[in-house]
């Protein structure tokens, strides 16, 4: 048997599955009707309820994984985080049967994500301050810029501007009262119209992909 | 032995980071700049430390914990840097001379005038 059976096997159960709203009930803890998930879909921009939505499979997650802990007789922490996967394997396989998109797996690889491209900029950039502040003549050209922000709540306006504060290079001083530009002081500050594509490119749209 | 290496790469990092902040908030010209050099550069050297400690130990309990300090470190950071900051700006602190371009300054509404919020 070619060893891809298998694979194809898993997702027609995952799939297969789908159809029986029982699942539903297994998952959600409540009847099947669909009522709520509508909701859940026609309101996917608001950002509240993926917010429900996902923070629900999360605290499934970690009762799955407390669950394995009890059932193993070995409540540690390396078991207990065993759990955590096998749970996130399972919520995976069944989450087709919910009838919604839940966002929580696409919001795991997106974090995943963002952290390594934000590690890479955070050892970049403090290397460049690093090397900055050694060499004789430092090249800095330091400058204070108004960035137009696309973020609009404050959860997001509060994360943005502590993710600038914190790769080095860039601090941000204050944000306009109207909640439309972040004031930032740069080190290097080349021309004005780079530095805010580069954080508009960078940062503000991967932080705002993994928000919204 | 590979381990090794890599403690002594991540201690070896994280020291020299810090000596590079400590020197930065000698050398550079002014609040905002030193700003830079202290909170930033430090917390990618403390951090690094603690790597290198989490990896020499390789115990769950030791790099939970690491984790953690990391994670507060880069929590509290750059709100301490934020506030320090636009304290200093408000309260009318000169930026450097050689600063090329003053946005909120000349954008910006009147700083002066808006602190009631």
């Amino acid at each position: 048997m070619p060893y891809w059976e298998g694979c194809n096997g898993i997702f027609y159960f995952r799939f297969a599955i789908a159809d029986v709203q029982v699942c539903d009930a297994l998952i959600k803890g409540r009847p099947a009707p669909t009522e709520f998930h509508q909701s859940a879909i026609t309101n996917h921009q608001s950002k509240m309820d993926w917010g429900l939505v996902a923070m629900q499979m999360f605290i499934t997650n970690i009762l799955l994984s407390m669950l394995w802990g009890l059932l193993t007789g070995n409540v540690n922490e390396g078991n207990l985080m065993l759990g955590f996967l096998l749970g996130y394997g399972a919520l995976w396989l069944l989450y087709p049967a919910a009838g919604i998109e839940s966002s929580y797996f696409k919001k795991t690889l997106q974090a995943i994500r963002f952290t390594l491209f934000f590690t890479k900029e955070l050892i970049v950039s403090s290397w460049r301050v690093a090397t900055d502040v050694i060499k004789p003549l430092p090249r800095m050209r330091p400058g204070v810029v108004g960035i137009p922000l696309d973020a609009k709540t404050d959860l997001e306006i509060t994360l943005l501007a502590n993710v600038i504060s914190l790769t080095p290079g860039t601090l941000s001083l204050e944000v306009s009262k109207d909640r439309k530009t972040l004031y930032i002081h740069a080190m290097y500050v080349i021309n004005p119209d780079d530095l805010r594509k580069e954080i508009k490119d960078g940062l503000e749209r991967r932080l705002l992909e993994l928000l919204r | 032995m590979i381990r090794d290496l890599l403690v002594c790469f991540f201690l070896l990092a994280g020291g020299l980071l810090s000596l590079a902040a400590a020197v930065g908030v000698i050398r550079l010209p002014d609040l905002f700049t030193r700003m830079h050099a202290a909170t930033k550069t430090g917390t990618v050297g403390v951090s690094s430390i603690v790597i290198g400690m989490m990896i020499h130990f390789s115990e769950v309990t030791v790099t939970s914990r690491g984790i953690l300090v990391i994670a507060f470190f880069l929590l509290t950071a750059p709100v301490a840097a934020h506030m320090i900051g636009r304290a200093a700006y408000r309260s009318g602190v000169q930026l450097w001379i050689l600063t090329r371009i003053d946005e909120w300054k000349t954008h910006g509404v009147n700083h002066q005038d808006d602190d009631d919020d």
